[in-house]
C-alpha cells in the first residue's frame, strides 16, 4: 500500500514535468524582448549622445591636432607621438568610428523618428542637419576625401564610396541651405532645448550661416568665381557675430561633465601641465607682435619670457608650458566663433570674393582681434583694456597694405584667435599657410601632415576605401 | 516559470526525504567474493542483475552481496575488466575471478542525456578519463589535468594568474563568431562554463572559467564527446563537442571516508633571460649632470654596470650601478597549492541506497605577491531505489570561489604589471620600492615614473581586483519502470551562481589619481528540464532501444554594477563617497525547447545502428524561422566478430563511421531595433564623462544593425573510424578521421564604420574542420608484479574558411597597433600585423628573402600582411605509468608544433635593452645582414651601410609597431606532469584503521623543451576562455611550475 503511494507521487510529479515542458512552448517566441531597451524613443533624447560624443573627440581624442597646427608641442610618450607624426590606430580609429557610427548614425535615426513618429516638430530635423553639417566639415578636414553621398545607408550601400572633398563641401553648405529654410518657416515646431543653443532658432540659423561661411572660404581657395556670389549672399546674412552667439559645448565642473582635458591632466598630472607645451611658430609669431594674449595662453619660461618648442624636439629646459587655465573643467569646445566669423569675411573681402575691399577687411579685421581679445574677460585669461588699446593700436590699417600683406595680417590674427581649437588652426593653415611650420624633428616626415590616414576598421570592410593615401597628401582645398 | 520549477525543486527534494521506507520483496540474497587473477580481493567490481537496473559493488575485501530471484543473470563488470556473466542457481554464493581485459573494450560510456552506451557499439569517437588521472597531481583546475592527455581538444593555459582560464576547443574552431567552447554536461545536466574575465586588451584581468568549479575529486568519469553525432541529442550547444562529467557515488559495503591532502609549492616556470652588464642610459652614457634621470631614461643601454655610474634611485637615494640579477625573482613570491578533501560515502539498505558527501578545500597562494584563490567545494549526492519499478538520484554541489589580486594583463591601463616589472633597470633594487605609500595614505611613494608609470608595490597593493563566486549546481532525477522494457526519466537540473566583482584604483595612482572603483554582480542561472522514455528490448539476433524525449533550457543572465570616479575618503568603496557614479545593467534571457528521439539497432552483437533526431525552437530567432531539424546515424560494426578472424596477434577490430547535422541559435535580442538609455560617454585616455550632460539624458541607438530574418546555423559532420586491437589487446589503436562544415554562421559581421554601424547581424559563410586523431594504448610489461602501460595521442586538425561572403578578411580579434586575429579566406585562422618592407618584382609581388632597410641601414615598417596560422599543426601527448607492488610512477609530456605567437614581453625586453641576446656585441656596427637598399628606380642593391648603433638596431627591429620580428613559432614540449606513489599494502595496514594509505610525490609543468620563442611561456593567452583570439602575448604573468607532495587515506 505504502508502494503504491510512493510511487502515485512520484507518478504525479512526473506528469508535472511532461505538462510544465509542453507549457512552456508557449513561451519559447514572446521572451526576445529585451527589458533594457525600447523600440522608439522621443528624438530630442538623441541630442546630448551626439553632441558630447562628437566634442569628446574633438577635445581629447584630436587634443594631437594642435601640435599639428603647431600651436602646442609634445614633449614625452604620446604627446611627442603626435608632434612626430605617430597617430596610432585607435585615435585613428576611434574618432571615425565614433563620428560615423555615434554622431552621425544618431542623427539619421531622428530624422527617421521624426519622420514616422512626431510629423510636424520640423524644426529638429533642421537641428540633425546643422549638425550632420558640421560633424561632416570635421571629419572632411582630417580626411579630405570621405564618404558622403552613400553614407549611413547600409542597406543600400554597404560600401559607401569616398566622396572628393569638393562634393563634401557643397554637401554642408546644402544641409546647411536645407536647414536654413526650415527654420526660416513660422510653423507649431517643438525644437530640442539642445546643450548647444538652448533651442534657441535664430541662433541656430546664425550658426548655419557660418558653417556655411567657413565652408565657401574653403571652396574658395579652388574656385573663387563660382563660390564669390555665394559668398556675397552669406556675408549679408545673420551670422555669429558676438561672443555670446558662439556656438559651443559648454563643460561643466559638475562630476562626470567636466572637460576631457582637464579629466586627462587631473588624472595623470594631478591638475598640472607635464609634457604640453608652447610650440614655436604661435610664441614667435605673438613675441614679434608683443601680443598680450601670451601670459593668458603660455607659463613663461625659468628666464621670465615665451620660448616655443619646434616639434619633435625635447630638449625642454627653457620652453614655456601651455598655461594651465586653458584647461579647466568648465573650459568649452568652441565650435563657430565670433572672431572668426569677421577673419573669413575680412579674408574674403581682401580677397575680392566679396564686396568691400581693404578698408572692409580692415573694419572686419578690428572687429575680430577685438572679439579675439575680449573673450577673456571676466576668466582667468582675462586682458587688461590698456593691453587690448596698445595692441589694437600697434595693428596697421590694412587698406594702406598690399593685398598679401593685409592677408597676412587677418590670418596670422585668426591663427592666433583659434589656440586651443586643434582641427580649425591646423585648417587654417593648409587653406592659407599663413605661419611658416617646421617638420617635426625625427618624424621621418619631409612635409608637413596634411591629414590622417584612414580607419582600419573602414579599411577592413569597405571595399572602396582610397589606397596610397598619406598623411602628407595635401587637401583638396589648398592652394 | 522560475518559481514554478523552485517549488518543483522542493517537491522532490521533499518525497525524496520521505522516502527511505524499507521496501518489501520476495528475493533471496546472493552473496560472494570476487577476486582477480593474481587472487587479491577486486573492490568496486559492479553486480547487476541482467535487465534491471538493480546493482550493487564488491567492498574493499572483494565481497558483495545483492537480493535477486533464482533464474535471473548477475553481471560482473569493472573497468579494465572483462564483464563476466553468471546465472543464479540454487547456491546463495557466487564467487568470481576477474579477468584483465588488456583493452577496456567493454566500457560503459555516458554519452546523450546521460545514457550508458556500451563503447562497442558506438558509431562514433570518445575520449576518457577516469578518477585516478585526476587523483594523481592534484590541480585545482579540471582542465589543467587533462593536459595531454587527450585526442582531439586543444587545451591552452592561461599564462600564471591565479584562478585564470583554461580554454578548450574540441576538434578546432567551427565559428569565427561566437561561442566555440564545448557543452560542460554533470551526472546529464548542463552547466555554465562561462569565462569571468573583465576586459581583454586595456588592462582586463581573468578570473577563470566556471568549469574549474568541479571538484577533481568528485569526478568518476569525464568523457570528451567530440563529433556533433555524438551529441544531436543534446541540442544546439553540442555542436562544440561536449564534456561529460559523471561523478562519483556511494558503493560498496558499509562506510567509506577517504580523506586526501596536496600541497605545492609555484614559482615561475620560467623568466625572462635578461642581461645583467648594462645599466640605464643611452648609447652607452648615463649623466645625471646631463639632464639624464631614472624615470626617463632607455632602461638597458647605458654605461656598463661595472662602470659603477652614479645615480639617483627611484626613492631619490644616491647610489652607484650595481647589478642586480634577481630583481624579478625577488618580487615574485614562492606560490603554494594546498589542496584538503574529505568525502563518505557508503550504502544501505543492501545497495538500495546510495550516498557520498564530498568537501574539498583548495587554497592558492599565487606567485603574484597578495594574489590568492580559495575555493570550498561541497557535494552531495544520492540515490534510492524506491521499489523494483521506481529509481531516484539526488545530487547539490555548492561551490564558494574567492580571487583576490588578480592580474591586469594587455596595455593602456595603470594596473599593467608585468611590463613594469621585466622593464626595470638592471641596476634596481626592488626593495627601493618599499614603503610604496606614505604615512598620509594617499601619496604615492617611488613610482617608476610620477608622469606614467605606477610602483609596483603599490598596483599590488593598493590595487584590488577580486572576484567571489557562489554557485549551486545539482538534479533530481526519476526512473520509473512500470513495464519490463520501457522506463520513463524526468529530471530537473539547475544551475546558479553570483559573481561579486570589484576592483579599484586607489587615490594617488598614476593615470587615475583621484581614486575610482568598480563593483558588479553577475547572476546566472540554467533549468534544464528533460524528459525521456526509453523502451529496450531484444528479439533473437537483434537488441533494440527506442526513445524519445523532450527538453526544455531557459538561461538567465543578469549583470548589475556600478563605477564610482573620484573619492573622498581614500579606502571607502561606496556610492555616498565618490564625485560621480554610472550605474550599469545587462540582462539576457533564452530559451530552447527540443523534442528527440533515439533508435538503436544492434544485430548479433557487433553491428550496431544508431539514428537520431531532433527539433528545436529557439527564442532568440525570429518566429518564422526559429525551429530546426537535425538528424543523425552511426554504424558500428566489429569485424572481428562477424568475420570470426581472431588470432594470438589479433584480437579486435572495428570499423564506425557516422554522419550528423546539428542547427545552431544566436544570442538574445538581435532581432529588433532598439534604442539604448546612455549612462556615459567616451574619452580617450579614460577621460570619458556620465550623463546626464547639463540635466539631459542621453539615447543611443545600436552599433550592431540588428536582423529580423536571421536563420538558424547549420554544421554537417562526418566522421570514420577505425578500433584494433592486437596481442589480446595488449596493443590498441583507435584512429579517427572527420570533416566538418559549418554554414550560414550567425554572425556580427564588421561593417564600414561609414554605413553607420560597427557590425552588422547577418547569416554568412562557410568554415571546414578537417582532422585526424590517433590514440595508441601499449602495455608494454605485465610480469611478476610488474606493469608498465604508455598511451599515445595524437591530433592534427585544420581549419579552413571556405566561404566569407564578399568579405576578404574577417578580423576576430584585435590589440593595438593593428595586430589583429583573423580569418582569411581560403586560409586558417591567423594572425595578421605589420611586417618589414620588402622588395618587389617586376610583377609587384614581395620577394621574401630581400627586408629593405633605410639610409640609416636600419629596417623599416612594410605593409600589414599574415604572420601565421594560430593554431598548431599538430598536439600529441604521452602517458606513462610504472607499477611495482605499491609504487607508481607515472609521467605525462604534451607537444604542440607550429601556429605563432606575438610577444609584447620580447619587444618590451629588446627594445629597452634588457634582453641577453641585446648585451652582445654592443660595440660592434655590423650591416644588417641580407638587406637591401631600394633604389628608387624599381631595383635594389645590396645594403652595405652599417647599423647606427646596436640600441638602435634593437629599439627599432623590435618595436611594437612591427609584429613580424616580435612573432615566433609556438612550438613547444613540456613536461606536464610525474607522480611517484607508493601505496601501503594490506599486510603493513593491518593494525591501522585505514583500508587504503597512499603517499605521493607530484610534480606539475615541470619543464618546458624544444621552444623556439625567447624569454616567455608561449602556452598563454590574452584573450581568456570566452574569445575564439589566440596567439598572443601582451604582458602575461609568467606561469608557474610546481612541485610537492600528497597524501590519500581510507577508512
Amino acid at each position: 500500500m505504502k508502494n503504491t503511494i510512493i510511487k502515485a507521487k512520484y507518478l504525479l510529479i512526473l506528469s508535472i514535468i511532461i505538462f510544465s515542458l509542453n507549457g512552456c512552448t508557449k513561451d519559447i517566441t514572446d521572451i526576445n524582448e529585451d527589458p533594457l531597451a525600447v523600440t522608439t524613443v522621443p528624438p530630442y533624447l538623441l541630442f546630448p549622445e551626439v553632441i558630447v560624443n562628437m566634442s569628446s573627440q574633438r577635445v581629447i581624442e584630436f587634443a594631437g591636432s594642435n601640435m599639428h597646427a603647431q600651436q602646442w608641442a609634445g614633449s614625452g610618450g604620446t604627446w611627442r607621438s603626435r608632434s612626430r607624426y605617430t597617430l596610432g590606430v585607435p585615435s585613428v580609429n576611434n574618432a571615425w568610428t565614433n563620428w560615423y557610427t555615434t554622431c552621425l548614425k544618431n542623427l539619421s535615426l531622428v530624422e527617421l523618428l521624426v519622420e514616422k513618429d512626431y510629423p510636424d516638430d520640423i524644426y529638429i530635423v533642421a537641428q540633425a542637419k546643422i549638425l550632420e553639417g558640421f560633424i561632416y566639415s570635421n571629419i572632411t578636414q582630417v580626411w579630405g576625401e570621405v564618404p558622403f553621398t552613400q553614407a549611413g545607408n547600409p542597406a543600400e550601400y554597404p560600401y559607401p564610396v569616398f566622396d572628393s572633398q569638393e562634393t563634401v563641401m557643397e554637401g554642408i553648405v546644402t544641409l546647411m541651405d536645407e536647414a536654413i529654410a526650415i527654420l526660416e518657416q513660422d510653423v507649431d515646431s517643438n525644437i530640442v532645448d539642445d546643450l548647444i543653443f538652448e533651442g534657441d532658432k535664430a541662433a541656430w540659423i546664425r550658426w548655419a550661416n557660418s558653417l556655411k561661411l567657413k565652408m565657401l572660404m574653403f571652396m574658395a581657395n579652388k574656385k573663387p568665381s563660382e563660390v564669390s556670389s555665394r559668398l556675397q549672399e552669406v556675408a549679408n546674412s545673420a551670422l555669429i557675430f558676438t561672443n555670446e552667439q558662439e556656438a559651443k559645448l559648454q563643460y561643466s565642473s559638475e562630476i562626470g561633465n567636466e572637460n576631457p582635458k582637464y579629466t586627462f591632466i587631473n588624472n595623470f598630472w594631478g591638475g598640472n601641465i607635464n609634457l604640453w607645451y608652447a610650440g614655436s611658430p604661435l610664441v614667435n609669431l605673438m613675441n614679434d607682435l608683443d601680443d598680450p594674449r601670451r601670459a593668458t595662453y603660455f607659463d613663461q619660461n625659468t628666464n621670465g619670457v615665451y620660448v616655443g618648442l619646434v616639434q619633435g624636439f625635447t630638449g625642454v629646459a627653457f620652453a614655456s608650458k601651455i598655461n594651465v587655465n586653458n584647461i579647466l573643467a568648465e573650459t568649452p569646445d568652441r565650435y563657430s566663433t565670433a572672431s572668426e566669423t569677421y577673419f573669413l569675411l575680412a579674408d574674403a573681402a581682401a580677397n575680392e570674393y566679396i564686396s568691400g575691399g581693404l578698408a572692409q577687411a580692415n573694419t572686419w579685421f578690428l572687429e575680430g582681434v577685438t572679439l579675439a581679445l575680449d573673450y577673456f574677460d571676466g576668466s582667468l585669461g582675462e586682458i587688461s583694456q590698456t593691453d587690448k588699446d596698445t595692441y589694437i593700436a600697434s595693428l596697421p590699417d590694412l587698406s594702406t597694405l598690399t593685398k598679401e600683406e593685409a592677408l597676412d595680417y587677418i590670418n596670422d590674427q585668426h591663427y592666433i584667435a583659434l589656440f586651443g581649437n586643434g582641427i580649425e588652426a591646423w585648417n587654417l593653415w593648409k587653406r592659407t599657410k599663413s605661419v611658416d611650420f617646421d617638420v617635426p624633428n625625427l618624424s621621418g616626415a619631409t612635409d608637413i601632415i596634411r591629414r590622417y590616414t584612414y580607419s582600419s576598421n573602414e579599411a577592413a570592410a569597405n571595399i572602396n576605401i582610397p589606397t596610397e593615401v598619406t598623411i602628407e597628401d595635401p587637401m583638396w582645398f589648398e592652394k | 516559470m522560475k518559481t514554478r520549477t523552485a517549488k518543483l525543486l522542493i517537491l522532490f527534494l521533499v518525497t525524496h526525504l520521505l522516502s527511505t521506507q524499507h521496501i518489501f520483496s520476495q528475493e533471496k540474497t546472493i552473496s560472494g567474493n570476487v577476486v582477480d587473477e593474481t587472487g587479491l580481493p577486486a573492490t568496486g567490481v559492479n553486480i547487476i542483475i541482467k535487465g534491471t537496473s538493480r546493482g550493487a559493488q564488491s567492498d574493499f575485501d572483494g565481497n558483495y552481496a545483492i537480493k535477486a530471484s533464482p533464474g535471473q543473470t548477475l553481471i560482473f563488470s569493472y573497468l579494465g575488466m572483462e564483464t563476466q556473466e553468471q546465472v543464479i542457481g540454487t547456491s546463495a554464493t557466487i564467487n568470481i575471478t576477474m579477468k584483465e581485459d588488456a583493452q577496456s573494450l567493454d566500457e560503459v560510456v555516458v554519452t546523450a542525456m546521460g545514457i550508458e552506451r556500451a563503447e562497442k557499439t558506438l558509431g562514433y569517437a570518445v575520449s576518457s578519463i577516469k578518477s585516478e588521472d585526476f587523483e594523481e597531481a592534484r590541480e585545482t583546475d579540471v582542465l589543467q589535468a587533462l593536459q595531454g592527455k587527450l585526442s582531439g581538444v586543444q587545451i591552452t593555459g592561461g599564462g600564471g594568474g591565479v584562478g585564470t582560464s583554461t580554454k578548450i576547443t574540441v576538434r578546432g574552431l567551427t565559428r569565427i563568431f561566437g561561442d566555440n567552447n564545448p557543452l560542460w554536461v554533470i551526472d546529464g545536466v548542463p552547466i555554465s562554463d562561462s569565462n569571468s574575465s573583465d576586459g581583454g586588451i586595456s588592462g582586463g584581468a581573468n578570473y577563470g572559467n566556471r568549469a574549474q568549479d568541479i571538484n577533481p575529486d568528485d569526478i568518476e568519469t569525464l568523457t570528451v564527446l567530440k563529433g556533433a553525432s555524438a551529441a544531436a541529442l543534446y541540442g544546439s550547444r553540442a555542436s562544440n563537442g561536449v564534456i561529460v562529467v559523471t561523478t562519483k557515488k556511494g558503493k560498496g559495503k558499509g562506510v567509506t571516508i577517504t580523506y586526501s591532502s596536496t600541497m605545492r609549492f609555484d614559482s615561475p616556470l620560467r623568466l625572462p633571460d635578461f642581461q645583467n652588464s648594462y645599466g640605464p642610459g643611452s648609447l652607452g652614457v648615463y649623466s645625471e649632470a646631463d639632464g639624464d634621470n631614472i624615470k626617463d631614461a632607455s632602461k638597458g643601454w647605458g654605461p656598463a654596470i661595472s662602470s659603477g655610474t652614479a645615480y639617483t634611485d627611484y626613492a631619490g637615494n644616491l647610489q652607484t650601478f650595481t647589478s642586480n640579477p634577481d630583481l624579478q625573482k625577488d618580487f615574485y613570491d614562492l606560490g603554494s597549492t594546498k589542496v584538503n578533501s574529505f568525502s563518505i560515502s557508503g550504502t544501505s539498505n543492501e545497495g538500495k541506497n546510495n550516498y557520498r558527501v564530498s568537501t574539498s578545500y583548495s587554497s592558492n597562494e599565487g606567485i603574484l605577491p597578495g594574489s590568492s584563490l580559495d575555493r570550498l567545494n561541497l557535494g552531495l549526492k544520492a540515490g534510492s531505489e524506491l521499489s523494483d519499478k521506481l529509481n531516484s538520484v539526488f545530487s547539490i554541489n555548492y561551490i564558494n570561489t574567492g580571487i583576490d589580486g588578480a592580474v591586469a594583463t594587455g596595455a593602456n591601463d595603470p594596473n599593467i604589471l608585468t611590463s613594469i616589472i621585466n622593464t626595470l633597470p638592471r641596476i634596481t633594487n626592488i626593495d627601493v620600492f618599499k614603503p610604496w605609500v606614505a604615512d598620509d595614505g594617499v601619496t604615492q611613494l617611488s613610482p617608476v615614473d610620477a608622469d606614467g608609470t605606477n610602483n609596483p608595490y603599490w598596483i599590488v597593493n593598493e590595487n584590488q581586483r577580486t572576484a567571489d563566486t557562489e554557485r549551486f549546481f545539482g538534479n533530481v532525477a526519476l526512473t520509473y519502470s512500470p513495464i519490463d522494457h520501457f522506463s520513463m526519466l524526468g529530471r530537473v537540473g539547475y544551475d546558479t551562481y553570483n559573481t561579486k566583482y570589484f576592483r579599484n584604483n586607489h587615490k594617488g595612482t598614476i593615470g587615475l589619481l583621484e581614486g575610482n572603483y568598480r563593483q558588479s554582480t553577475t547572476s546566472r542561472n540554467e533549468i534544464t528540464l528533460d524528459y525521456l522514455a526509453t523502451y529496450d528490448n531484444s528479439f533473437e539476433d537483434f537488441d533494440v532501444t527506442l526513445r524519445g524525449g523532450m527538453q526544455w533550457n531557459q538561461r538567465t543572465t543578469d549583470i548589475i554594477g556600478n563605477i564610482g570616479e573620484t573619492l573622498t575618503i581614500p579606502e571607502l568603496f561606496a556610492p555616498g563617497n565618490v564625485a560621480s557614479n554610472v550605474p550599469f545593467n545587462n540582462y539576457s534571457q533564452t530559451r530552447v525547447f527540443g523534442a528527440f528521439g533515439d533508435f538503436t539497432m544492434t544485430y548479433k552483437k557487433w553491428l550496431t545502428l544508431n539514428a537520431t533526431a531532433r527539433n528545436d525552437w529557439s527564442s532568440t530567432l525570429p518566429e518564422a524561422d526559429n525551429s530546426y531539424f537535425y538528424p543523425s546515424v552511426a554504424l558500428s560494426f566489429i569485424f572481428s566478430d562477424a568475420f570470426n578472424i581472431k588470432s594470438n596477434i589479433f584480437s579486435y577490430g572495428k570499423l564506425r563511421g557516422n554522419w550528423a547535422n546539428v542547427g545552431s541559435d544566436t544570442s538574445a535580442y538581435q532581432l529588433d531595433y532598439l534604442y539604448y538609455p546612455q549612462s556615459s560617454w567616451y574619452g580617450q585616455f579614460s577621460t570619458g564623462g556620465t550623463f546626464p550632460f547639463d540635466g539631459q539624458l542621453a539615447f543611443s541607438g545600436p552599433n550592431s544593425l540588428p536582423n529580423s530574418n536571421l536563420k538558424p546555423e547549420n554544421q554537417l559532420s562526418k566522421e570514420i573510424g577505425i578500433e584494433l586491437g592486437f596481442f589480446k589487446n595488449r596493443f590498441t589503436l583507435d584512429a579517427t578521421y572527420y570533416k566538418t562544415n559549418t554554414t550560414d554562421q550567425i554572425i556580427a559581421l564588421s561593417t564600414s564604420p561609414s554605413t553607420g554601424y560597427s557590425s552588422a547581424w547577418t547569416n554568412l559563410g562557410e568554415i571546414s574542420n578537417t582532422g585526424f586523431e590517433l590514440e595508441l594504448g601499449i602495455k608494454l610489461i605485465r610480469a611478476k608484479g610488474f606493469k608498465w602501460d604508455v598511451n599515445y595521442n595524437f591530433t592534427t586538425n585544420e581549419t579552413i574558411i571556405e566561404d566569407l561572403g564578399d568579405l576578404g578578411v574577417y578580423t576576430m580579434a584585435s590589440t593595438y597597433n593593428g595586430l589583429t586575429v583573423a580569418a582569411g579566406e581560403g586560409q586558417s585562422i591567423g594572425l595578421y600585423g605589420n611586417r618589414f618592407a620588402r622588395a618587389v618584382d617586376e610583377n609587384g609581388d614581395t620577394i621574401e628573402d630581400q627586408i629593405l632597410v633605410g639610409s640609416t641601414g636600419l629596417r623599416y615598417e612594410g605593409n600589414t600582411e599574415r604572420l601565421g596560422d594560430i593554431m598548431p599543426d599538430f598536439t600529441m601527448g604521452l602517458t606513462s605509468v610504472f607499477s611495482y607492488k605499491g609504487w607508481r610512477l607515472s609521467t605525462t609530456f604534451d607537444w604542440k608544433e607550429g601556429g605563432v605567437l606575438y610577444s609584447q614581453t620580447v619587444s618590451n625586453l629588446r627594445t629597452s635593452g634588457l634582453a641577453a641576446e641585446t648585451a652582445v656585441d654592443r660595440e660592434t656596427l655590423f650591416v644588417d645582414p641580407n638587406t637591401f637598399v631600394d633604389n628608387g628606380d624599381g631595383t635594389y642593391s645590396e645594403n652595405t651601410t652599417p647599423i647606427p648603433s646596436v640600441q638602435s638596431y634593437w629599439s627599432n627591429y623590435s618595436a611594437a609597431r612591427i609584429h613580424e620580428s616580435n612573432t615566433f613559432d609556438a612550438t613547444y614540449i613540456k613536461w606536464r606532469e610525474l607522480a611517484l606513489s607508493y601505496s601501503l599494502n594490506k599486510k603493513q595496514l593491518k593494525k591501522t584503521p585505514f583500508s587504503s594509505l597512499r603517499f605521493s610525490l607530484q610534480g606539475r609543468n615541470i619543464a618546458i623543451f624544444n621552444t623556439s620563442i625567447p624569454h616567455i611561456d608561449p602556452e598563454t593567452n590574452l584573450f581568456g576562455s570566452s574569445s575564439n583570439g589566440g596567439g598572443i602575448e601582451y604582458n602575461g604573468l609568467p606561469s608557474t611550475s610546481s612541485i610537492g607532495f600528497g597524501v590519500n587515506v581510507k577508512f
